[in-house]
């Protein structure tokens, strides 16, 4: 039983624009106020409510990220590459909280214990291989604090674009199910889909209308295909894209054709950042933001992250191994990369991000452009995809950047000239506000996730709060919640975690429909390493969850 | 009397590993732990037959062993790994915990019960 | 009676899980599929243990409050083995190490750690399994022996294993082997390249120069002439998707993590050419879930001290070895592991001297050193969980049958608890 008392409330969801209200918590559940048992003060069967005193702060449901890599075999590797960055952030254990390392990839306790204490509360795995899919499982029960999901590769899947060659819908449809259920996947992720394929004899594709290996489709199929398949089946979430040709500069031209392909169906196109570049004569790239944002503004079904690049040390790791290996071209540093038979690929390469260098600097320039021409926040999510961009922890930082153009000025003049000349990004005036904040870190993700109960304040969603105390230095005041409550308990006070918990694993409502047994099953033994019944996930291993609609 | 120069090897063999899933007290394993392979040139050097008591020496210590004869280089004895092999590696500092189990010098002399 | 399929085998980093079981009356009566070892393993009737305090037959909840004191009042325990368990208990045993604030370290440190130690510095690149058995043309084992070491892998993966690309299985290969003798394994192979002990450094090195096209002056390396070196970097480069697997050979001989790092950093070099992968072919069933685990919930493979409330790191100062013959151990926990029968003397003895628990399904070696023995549920066969294959594959292990005895996961658990207690 909590009341949290006389807080600005900022609850988009429900049109609640700063206006003082109370909130009402009973049974791990946002409830009515005046129905709620001890409203009076006092409470039912002996229990007192707990009463957190909000007047003068700002009240906002939990955080929540729908892209991000935090659990899972590329997420290890990222902390195996770091030994000498964690012991720069030794985290000690606090009271029932766990210890760890920090850094740019922290281990599982400190993940879970640094989202709460900027008041996140549900964080999505942003990029699951479905056969590593149990390693991915058991590193988000190791993470506290949080209610997760994963999204799960396709996009270089051989049944995948084998089933898109034969046009088979029905038994793709039937595929997807069965990869979704047997490994608890939440939804639809596909990275450069066909380049991995072609990564095979160490290729890679550069449009959407490119060959790939020994399948007569194209990206462009692909991407289609999976689309159609997600509206038919009318999953939670959009198919979750991070587009061919990322990080080159005729990128943002691939976006913009990736974006008309949905033709209307909804799509959600991930790190946006890093896909919007324009060529630029004598320069590796220059910004090609202008007519993303101009097509995301006109047209609905598309959502975008950002992918915010934030100065300093980043962990680069994707499913985009051609573009992983040519990071290491560029570092000469550490790299792995590693292939997983029949399904998918990934790299991991740890760089930094200089705002001295005209490419660092231009990144950065791109992100705050993206945040700055996008008119729907409802449909634009702060992220730095995290570990890619930036950590997770400099959320709060980004919002800053946000909110007060003088400090994102300043920032911007201390960039390479070059880039900062290159870019719009002192003529546009924008300051998000408090509202605004609230839709891009919290009700827009949880919205855009298909989580009707995460995101938002109104009866009945999770009894997830962030309080802050406002200050003129939004970084600190985002970066510090006062409280964070997490199903109706407090689990940090004045920006430290002191209650251990954890949360439960979302999973879609899947039909049935997932009978692929009698022609999956042999070609399993053909192609596979292990065992067809070794494959699915047992059940009980993603209990706690929650079974979440589809739309 | 006749001594062996060589460089130590210590390792795994498939019976080393049936021993240990029956037991390190079954007759196999200790079997199996207990013998040194050398070449037939370095036995004759010793003159030690199949079958032989020998006795292994390197700078960590000191055990006896039943040899036998395998393909190696003359130079090479290999010893399946075990507690007899064990008394023969050592704590090597400078190797980031890594003990001297492999490429280590040692002396090898038929085991005359004196 | 039941019967099962897709069994998963824990004894070795191959991880087999094609094998079927039958089960009649609490006992496993049969089984196809799987090596010798395999066999030994699942057919062998478990032993009848009782645990042990001092040497004499005790029940389980003094053994484990006998557990419980000794931890708490030591002063600088050690944690130790965990590569023959679960992932769920091993990272019971990382909680309880935070706990003590003690020193907790995997069989890693005296098997892969080295080559977990160059991959740190530089990365991997790595396939699983099946790529090796749809893909491979060239293999290329160095300093390892998997006809003895993993008897299966070679059918099952490497060598004869049919694939998507490669019908003919071992025609459709060229098999090399780098060894300091000729092992079955290098029997075996098209191509057998003899190095001196101590000197793969150097050969890897002489590789790479020659797959670089630098300027190499000499005639033998390592004791390999010239003209093999060059004949061998020729197949590399004209693969079409290669793969290392090494082993002991680079870990232990002189170089340790340096051996390895050059063997990344061939197979890096040869990426530029073609496609190349490595493999490190883990001894132990579950030992990439000792590193795994531990990497996830500390940020660090192996060798990881607790004793200031957080994690570090340091081979060499927190492996178990080190910390034995250093004398700095006061306590050791071993689970699901003998060292006794794998370290060096100078610090297999110690656990007689000081105050050693150990928790197995068998009564090991070092177990008849120890003050505790906890006798367990042997893992993928009385009891369940995760275990991670060689390529970092996870699979499930099945409870077959029951054992009068918790798992390790539930006792190593019920000592946290009881040191908790004891410290309130």
């Amino acid at each position: 039983m909590l009341h949290v008392v006389g807080g600005s409330v900022y609850d988009p969801a429900n049109g609640v624009n700063g206006e003082v209200r109370d909130i009402y918590a009973a049974g791990g559940k946002i409830c009515d106020g005046k129905r709620a048992p001890g409203a009076d003060g006092d409470g039912s069967a002996g229990e007192r409510a707990e009463v957190i005193d909000a007047r003068g702060m700002v009240v906002m449901a939990g955080g929540v990220d729908l892209h991000s890599h935090i659990a899972g075999p590329k997420v290890n590797v990222g902390r195996t590459l770091s030994p000498g960055d964690h012991r720069m952030d030794p985290v000690p254990r606090f009271g029932s909280m766990r210890g760890g390392v920090g850094h740019v990839v922290p281990s599982t306790f400190v993940i879970g214990r640094r989202y709460a204490e900027m008041g996140y509360t549900t964080v999505m795995e942003a990029a699951a291989p479905p056969m590593e899919a149990r390693h991915v499982h058991e590193e988000l029960d190791d993470i506290p604090m949080l209610d997760t999901g994963m999204l799960l590769l396709m996009g270089n899947n051989h049944f995948v674009l084998s089933l898109i060659d034969e046009d088979d819908k029905e038994r793709l449809a039937d595929y997807v199910v069965f990869l979704l259920g047997s490994t608890g996947g939440y939804g639809i992720k596909a990275v450069n889909p066909g380049g991995g394929v072609n990564w095979r004899r160490r290729g890679n594709l550069g449009g959407l209308d490119d060959a790939i290996d020994g399948h007569d489709i194209t990206p462009r199929h692909i991407i289609d295909a999976l689309i159609d398949v997600n509206e038919g089946l009318r999953l939670p979430h959009p198919v979750h894209l991070h587009c061919n040709n990322l990080g080159q500069p005729t990128s943002a031209e691939t976006t913009l054709q990736t974006m008309q392909l949905a033709d209307g169906r909804p799509l959600h196109i991930t790190h946006l950042q890093f896909n919007a570049y324009g060529p630029k004569k004598g320069a590796p790239f220059a910004s090609g933001v202008q007519p993303l944002a101009d097509y995301v503004n006109s047209h609905p079904n598309i959502s975008v992250d950002v992918g915010q690049v934030v100065f300093g040390p980043a962990v680069t790791m994707t499913g985009d191994a051609p573009f992983q290996h040519s990071l290491l071209k560029l570092t000469k540093d550490r790299w792995t990369n590693k292939e997983i038979e029949m399904e998918t690929q990934s790299g991991v390469v740890p760089l930094a991000y200089s705002k001295n260098t005209y490419v660092g600097a231009t990144q950065w320039l791109v992100g705050m452009e993206i945040f700055l021409l996008t008119e729907d926040p409802w449909r634009i999510y702060l992220t730095t995809d995290s570990p890619n961009g930036g950590p997770f922890t400099a959320y709060p930082w980004v919002i800053k950047l946000l909110m007060d153009r003088a400090y994102r000025e300043e920032i911007a003049k201390t960039l390479n000239k070059r880039a900062l000349e290159a870019s719009c990004l002192l003529e546009l005036e924008r300051e998000y506000t408090l509202e605004e904040i609230a839709i891009i870190t919290r009700a827009g993700p949880a919205a855009r996730l298909g989580l009707r109960h995460k995101g938002h304040l109104g009866v009945g969603a999770d009894a997830d709060i962030a309080v802050y105390e406002p200050c003129s230095d939004y970084e600190a005041m985002f970066a510090r919640p006062r409280y964070v409550i997490k199903g109706g308990r407090v689990v940090v006070r004045d920006g430290r975690a002191v209650q251990e918990c954890f949360g439960r694993r979302f999973l879609p409502d899947l039909p049935d429909r997932d009978h692929v047994t009698c022609w999956l099953a042999p070609e399993f033994a053909r192609l596979y390493s292990v065992s067809f019944s070794n494959y699915p996930i047992d059940r009980e291993r993603f209990e706690p969850c929650e079974v979440v609609p589809c739309r | 009397m006749a001594r062996v120069e060589a460089v130590l090897i210590t390792g795994r063999t498939v019976k080393q590993g049936v021993g240990l899933a029956e037991g390190k007290h079954s007759g196999l394993y200790r079997q199996e732990t207990g013998s040194v392979e050398m070449s037939a040139a370095a036995m004759a050097e010793l003159g030690a037959a199949q079958g032989d008591s020998v006795i292994v020496s390197t700078e960590y210590g000191t055990a006896v062993f039943t040899c036998r004869n395998a393909d190696l280089p003359d130079s090479i004895v290999f010893i399946p790994y075990g507690p007899s092999a064990n008394r023969l590696t050592g704590h090597a500092a400078g190797r980031s915990g890594m003990p001297a189990f492999k490429g280590i010098g040692c002396t090898v002399r038929r085991d005359d019960g004196g | 009676m039941a019967e099962y399929e897709g069994v998963v085998c824990a004894f070795c980093g191959s991880l087999c899980d094609d094998i079927t079981l039958k089960v009649e009356d609490n006992a496993i009566v049969s089984m196809t599929g799987g090596c010798a070892i395999g066999r030994k393993r699942f057919l062998s009737p478990p032993e009848a243990n009782a645990p042990l305090v001092k040497g004499r037959e005790t029940g389980l909840d003094q053994a484990i409050d006998a557990a419980v004191r000794i931890l708490s009042s030591a002063r600088y325990p050690l944690i130790y083995g965990l590569s023959s368990t679960t992932a769920e208990a091993q990272a019971a045993a990382v909680r309880l190490a935070e706990t003590l604030g003690a020193t907790i370290d995997s069989t890693s440190s005296v098997c892969h750690g080295p080559g977990t130690i160059a991959r740190q510095m530089l990365g991997i690149p790595t396939c699983t399994l099946g790529e090796v058995r749809n893909r491979a043309d060239v293999v290329l084992f160095w300093g390892c022996n998997p006809v003895e070491a993993h008897p299966r892998h070679f059918g099952r993966y490497s060598v004869q294993a049919r694939g998507w690309k490669t019908p003919e299985g071992r025609q459709n290969r060229t098999l090399i082997a780098v060894d300091v003798r000729k092992t079955l394994t290098a029997k075996m192979a098209d191509v057998f390249l003899q190095v001196e002990p101590n000197s793969d450094f150097e050969v890897l090195t002489a590789l790479r120069a020659l797959i670089n096209g630098a300027n190499l002056t000499g005639d033998t390396f390592g004791g390999v002439p010239r003209s093999q070196l060059e004949q061998a970097a020729q197949t590399l480069l004209g693969a079409k998707y290669g793969v290392i697997l090494f082993g002991m050979g680079l870990t232990m001989s002189s170089g340790c993590q340096h051996n390895v790092y050059q063997a990344l950093m061939l197979a890096r070099d040869l990426n530029d050419h073609t496609a190349f992968a490595v493999i490190p072919m883990r001894g132990h069933g579950n030992v990439t879930g000792a590193e795994t685990v531990m990497t996830w919930l500390t940020g660090y493979p192996f060798a990881v001290n607790f004793s200031r409330g957080y994690p570090r790191y340091s081979p060499g100062e927190f492996s178990a070895v080190d910390v034995l013959v250093r004398d700095e151990a006061d306590a050791a926990l071993v689970v699901a592991s003998d060292p006794a029968a794998t370290f060096p003397a100078a610090a297999a003895d110690r656990f007689a001297q000081i105050s050693t628990i150990v928790i197995d399904p068998q009564f090991s070696a070092t177990a008849q050193m120890a003050q505790v023995y906890i006798p367990s549920a042997s893992a993928g066969i009385a009891a369940s969980g995760t275990a991670y294959r060689m390529d970092g594959v996870p699979l499930p292990l099945r409870k077959l049958v029951d054992s009068e005895y918790p798992d390790d996961r539930q006792i190593l658990n019920r000592i946290e608890e009881g040191v908790r207690q004891c410290s309130t």
